[in-house]
């Protein structure tokens, strides 16, 4: 069941964009944020910030360790990745496995919840898309013994689905402010959410009455978990703090100040005996619920952790780690009560002994760990952290979590170019130009990968001559093209989408403005291709290269903006700006009544355009047309007193020479005996 | 001079204390016709200028160091500016044989219409927009002179014995307890605090604080923050409230949210945040000014919000952030500038002052004792009538709308006496070789 939209439902002024990346993309590239667990399978599913969600295979606590409890082989334990689920086009927050281990449903910032087939011998397949809310999505909880999911937003709402029934929306509470935090009883009969106004709201989908606050936490709740029966709740939030409350009573029986600062994801084993806690300060610790103040310190993670799983409720005997970097670890836990051989190989300079003897009051950051390496680790990739567009707007250059300086084309949506570990600013001092170029699009690096969108007001404003592009023209050539880098864009996006694909091919005869365009670069198939709302919502993703088939074309049409239609199937571009300038004879020419002339042109006029016009219409010389390329040698144009290059375009001449505001002023001087 | 008024004034003040207490007279007293009443009107228009004078006298700091400047003038310098003619009228003030009286700004009030355009009228003006003119053009002076020192003895290549020396850029590194602003900083930070200090006057020394704008990301919990001066504090105001909740108001948490996200250096993307002001280092003297007047789509101007906010004598000043150097910092109050009146052009300042142990209410010419217990009828009226009333009724309306417009608060602890305050004219005492 695809929920379709109908195109007067969308907000005005969409946006297309596009990423570059590679065809396969096996590995993380920025914070991990959401971790499911199927035993049965010994699959893990992953979700982050670079918006693709992957499975991997991974092998069971037990076949990674002695029977002693030591790591078999340290270092080399990692997962297999298997697919990739790639629909998200923001940070994908949470996910949940469900359906018995056939169904993972998705949330993330872009505003859906997406539903996934993850069957095990089937081919990974998106199924259906939830359009149910209006903001950031920022959790998901599931109700096995009902087989009901349910999200929750900052838009401050909370949906409740059917996941036997197609995920029809069957409830909905709406809490205050922004939530970040769900949890529910295995049979649905408390809903509870939590977020920036600090209270824990409990709902009861049997009466939909107002909800019950709890109170306590001084800083935005960012994690609940209830046990089975619905007695008793853990929270954790950014106030550093983790609580426990009796849902009965509403009121806190404790509080645990364990870590020093907030308190960002939870875990509690199935017994509800021991809290699993992390967040920004990195420290991972348990905490046995009936003694807030014995708070272990199992181990710190190198970047602050933004979700725990264990592997197992029942006993754990391993937790999964998803933090800022890509790298995803899986860690041993030892239970408290277990009796360690003091030979046995060991993985870490934790002993019983130790453990025994740890002192009462220390904090938590001077306890000694209770291991120092994970047993197992699935190695991320690299984030793009900074990026500065050229001034050629054409290309990129971006620096990753790595230290790596990368050159991207825009144009070609491609890396051109790696130049390794180097400073940012120097390489970009390096590349840059003496060229004005307006800019056409922007960029984005929020999933760790380059981003390009384009927008209405300015997709277009990127004119140029075919001799800046860099196009080779010929030289004897008296009329110089024009190319604008937006329609190219979009005749590369859209290249086999069919509406397009026609008229193209007319364009290379058509007049100027169509001619602008057909210069465009073929992109690579794989492409990501995203049209949105103005406000960055969703409307369709699909690969550049699958435009053609029947059924994405057909939604392709369904949501593609007139600005770009306008474009590739119309070949009608906004006409380029104009731009007003004064002429005056230089001072030096001693003109008795220099005579002020205004003008307006094309801001992509040529300097020995206006020296043609000068020397012809305002010197009213009749001695011949002398050829444009030879004008130079009887005229000379200044502007600030400084002479031009009779090649350089007006919008050039503004921007680097006269810099002030107000019309620019040119100035001509005639060169005597020519 | 000497009304009867100022004869009883002096025998109440029996402190034997060297202070003067002198009305200034409003030089640009007008007879027009009340375009509303058609009757005949005297419109008082330079007491929005009179009320800051008086309200600046008593602010023992502000007074020391303009007659200090008087007295150390270059004698070569006849130039007339703003500032030596305030100098003029405050040494007036303080070199007349009676304690009571009254004088006329005409020096003043002429440099000033001069110097601006704006004041260049005879229309009221806005006593808040004033103070900060003349905050600036003093300090303006001030540093003008100074880099004029400072070249003319880099010329000379000697500091003559008794003048002020100025003190040159390289000179000014960042020592410890001068100054309150950025001497936690690194070495980058000292070389900011360098350039700082080289544009600063007395008049940052008194009266300038440092804000800083918190804004904490939800997603990742970084908060960056963006330190800002001021010279005065400009607060909103609400119905029935006092300077303490308004200041808690000020400092308040807002959500950017929905479409108003903030763009996240670390998260790379827009998440929710959270921003504040908060006071990071409070000014010795806090110039508070109440935000009464409020422009009005629909009317098309300013209207004055005469909201009841209640001023107290003592001040603690509790949203100083953590980092603060001061944290917590007492004021009592010294001066205060009254706006009277219902609309921001046909009103009247006056100013109440506290000297000694008594307060004083300045009206123009007119000066009076003032019972401390009636300060609160100056904090505005609880509810908003108004409705202009006919002339007869004028001064009573005129009362029930006076409302505390700036308050000028001095930090207990602010010894006006102390040698850290006096760095910045710390007189040399070198030899001459000759």
């Amino acid at each position: 069941m695809t929920t379709s939209l109908n195109p007067s439902q969308t907000g005005p002024k969409k946006k297309i964009s596009f990423i570059i990346r590679d065809v396969e993309e096996p590995r993380h590239r920025a914070a991990v944020s959401a971790l499911q667990y199927d035993a049965k399978s010994g699959r893990l599913f992953t979700g982050g910030s670079d918006t693709i969600i992957r499975t991997w295979s991974v092998p069971q606590h037990k076949d990674a360790f002695s029977a002693r409890g030591g790591v078999r082989s340290p270092g080399k334990s990692s997962g297999n990745y298997l697919s990739s689920l790639e629909q998200h086009t923001d940070w994908v927050n949470d996910l949940v496995l469900c359906g018995n281990g056939k169904i993972l449903i998705s949330a993330s910032n872009d505003t859906t919840v997406k539903i996934w087939n993850v069957e095990r011998d089937n081919k990974h397949r998106f199924v259906d898309c939830l359009r149910t809310h209006k903001d950031y999505v920022s959790c998901l909880a599931y109700a096995p013994n009902v087989e009901k999911a349910i999200s929750a937003s900052f838009d401050s709402n909370i949906f409740v689905y059917d996941i036997n029934s197609n995920f029809k929306t069957v409830n909905n509470f709406t809490g205050k402010d922004s939530i970040y935090s769900l949890t529910t009883t295995p049979n649905m009969s408390l809903v509870l959410a939590g977020g920036t106004d600090k209270c824990i709201r409990i709902f009861d989908p049997r009466t939909n009455e107002k909800p019950i606050k709890m109170r306590g936490h001084t800083e935005n709740v960012r994690a609940l978990l209830i046990n089975d029966e619905g007695t008793r709740v853990v929270s954790a939030g950014s106030d550093g703090t983790i609580r426990l409350w009796d849902v009965g009573q509403q009121l806190a029986l404790d509080t645990c100040i364990a870590h020093e600062e907030g308190v960002w994801t939870l875990q509690v084993d199935a017994s509800f005996s021991n809290i699993y806690s992390a967040g920004k300060d990195k420290m991972v610790v348990r905490t046995p619920c009936r003694n807030f103040s014995q708070s272990q310190l199992l181990f710190v993670e190198d970047a602050p952790v933004k979700k725990l799983l264990l592997s197992e409720r029942e006993n754990p005997t391993s937790i999964w780690v998803g933090t800022w970097r890509s790298d995803i670890n899986r860690w041993s836990i030892r239970s408290s009560n277990l009796q360690l051989s003091i030979n046995g190989d060991d993985d870490g300079p934790s002993t019983s002994a130790a453990y025994y003897a740890k002192p009462i009051h220390d904090r938590t950051r001077d306890q000694i760990p209770q291991q120092t390496k994970a047993e197992l680790t699935i190695e991320g990739a690299p984030a793009i952290k900074q990026h500065k567009t050229l001034n050629d707007k054409r290309r990129v250059l971006t620096k990753d979590t790595a230290g790596n300086v990368a050159l991207y084309d825009v144009l070609t949506a491609k890396k051109v170019e790696n130049y390794g570990i180097r400073e940012f600013d120097e390489v970009v001092t390096e590349s840059m130009q003496v060229v004005f170029i307006p800019s056409w699009f922007t960029v984005d690096c929020k999933s760790g990968m380059l981003q390009i969108t384009l927008d209405e007001l300015d997709a277009f404003s990127a004119w140029l001559s075919t001799r800046d592009a860099g196009f080779d023209v010929d030289d004897k050539e008296t009329k110089v093209g024009i190319v604008n880098y937006g329609g190219m864009m979009l005749r590369s996006l859209f290249e086999k989408w069919p509406p397009c694909k026609v008229t193209g091919m007319e364009a290379v005869d058509g007049d100027e403005t169509q001619r602008a365009t057909s210069h465009y670069f073929p992109i690579p198939e794989h492409t990501p291709l995203i049209v949105c709302e103005g406000n960055g919502r969703p409307l369709l993703r699909l690969l550049v290269g699958d435009a053609y088939k029947e059924k994405e074309a057909h939604e392709l049409s369904q949501v593609i903006p007139p600005w770009v239609t306008d474009a590739i199937e119309r070949n009608s571009l906004p006409k380029f700006n104009k731009m007003p300038f004064y002429l005056l004879p230089h001072p030096l020419t001693n003109t008795k009544q220099p005579k002020k002339d205004r003008l307006s042109a094309t801001e992509m006029l040529q300097v020995k355009k206006v020296m043609e016009h000068v020397y012809e219409k305002v010197l009213n010389n009749s001695d011949g047309v002398i050829p444009i390329n030879q004008i130079h040698t009887r005229i000379e144009m200044y502007c600030n007193d400084q002479k031009l290059e009779p090649e350089m375009d007006l919008r050039t001449v503004k921007h680097f020479y006269w810099k002030q505001s107000g019309e620019l002023l040119l100035q001509y001087r005639p060169i005597r005996g020519a | 001079m000497g009304s009867g008024g100022s004869t009883m004034l002096e025998k109440e003040i029996s402190d034997g204390s060297a202070e003067h207490y002198y009305g200034l007279v409003n030089v640009d007293i007008q007879f027009r016709l009340h375009p509303q009443y058609n009757q005949n009107f005297q419109f008082g228009n330079t007491c929005y200028c009179n009320s800051v004078i008086q309200a600046l006298f008593f602010c023992r700091p502000f007074r020391e160091k303009i007659l200090n400047y008087k007295q150390n003038l270059r004698k070569s310098s006849t130039k007339e500016t703003l500032v030596t003619c305030l100098a003029d009228l405050f040494q007036n003030i303080t070199t007349q044989k009676r304690k009571v009286g009254t004088i006329a700004p005409k020096r003043f009030i002429t440099k000033l219409k001069k110097e601006n355009e704006l004041f260049d009228n005879y229309m009221q003006q806005d006593a808040h927009e004033f103070f900060n003119y003349l905050l600036n053009t003093i300090s303006e002076t001030l540093l003008v002179e100074k880099n004029a020192e400072r070249d003319r003895t880099a010329r000379s290549g000697t500091i003559k014995r008794g003048n002020v020396s100025v003190n040159l850029a390289s000179a000014t590194a960042s020592l410890p307890g001068e100054n309150g602003v950025g001497d936690r900083n690194g070495a980058a930070g000292e070389a900011n605090d360098t350039r700082n200090q080289a544009n600063n006057t007395w008049i940052h020394d008194i009266f300038q604080g440092v804000l800083t704008n918190e804004t904490r990301c939800l997603s990742c919990e970084t908060v960056s923050s963006k330190d800002e001066k001021f010279l005065d504090l400009s607060i909103d105001v609400e119905q029935n409230t006092s300077i303490s909740h308004c200041l808690r108001v000020f400092s308040e948490t807002e959500t950017l949210c929905g479409d108003q996200k903030y763009f996240c250096e670390t998260c790379s993307s827009k998440q929710e945040a959270q921003k504040r002001m908060r006071i990071k280092t409070p000014p010795p003297v806090l110039a508070l000014h109440l935000k009464r007047f409020k422009y009005v789509d629909s009317l098309n101007r300013h209207t004055k919000l005469s909201y009841r906010v209640v001023f107290p004598l003592e001040l603690r000043l509790f949203n100083v952030s953590d980092d603060a150097v001061y944290g917590d910092r007492m004021y009592d109050l010294v001066a205060t500038v009254v706006h009277c009146g219902a609309t921001p052009n046909r009103g009247h300042y006056i100013t109440l002052v506290k000297s000694n142990s008594f307060w004083l209410v300045f009206d123009d010419d007119i000066v009076e004792k003032l019972d401390v217990s009636s300060m609160e009828e100056f904090s505005g009226m609880s509810s908003d009538t108004n409705i202009p009333m006919p002339p007869g009724n004028q001064s009573t309306q005129q009362k029930n709308s006076e409302s505390a417009y700036i308050l000028f608060y001095q930090a207990r602890d602010y010894a006006a006496n102390d040698p850290n305050h006096n760095h910045k004219e710390r007189t040399r005492n070198c030899t001459n070789s000759s």
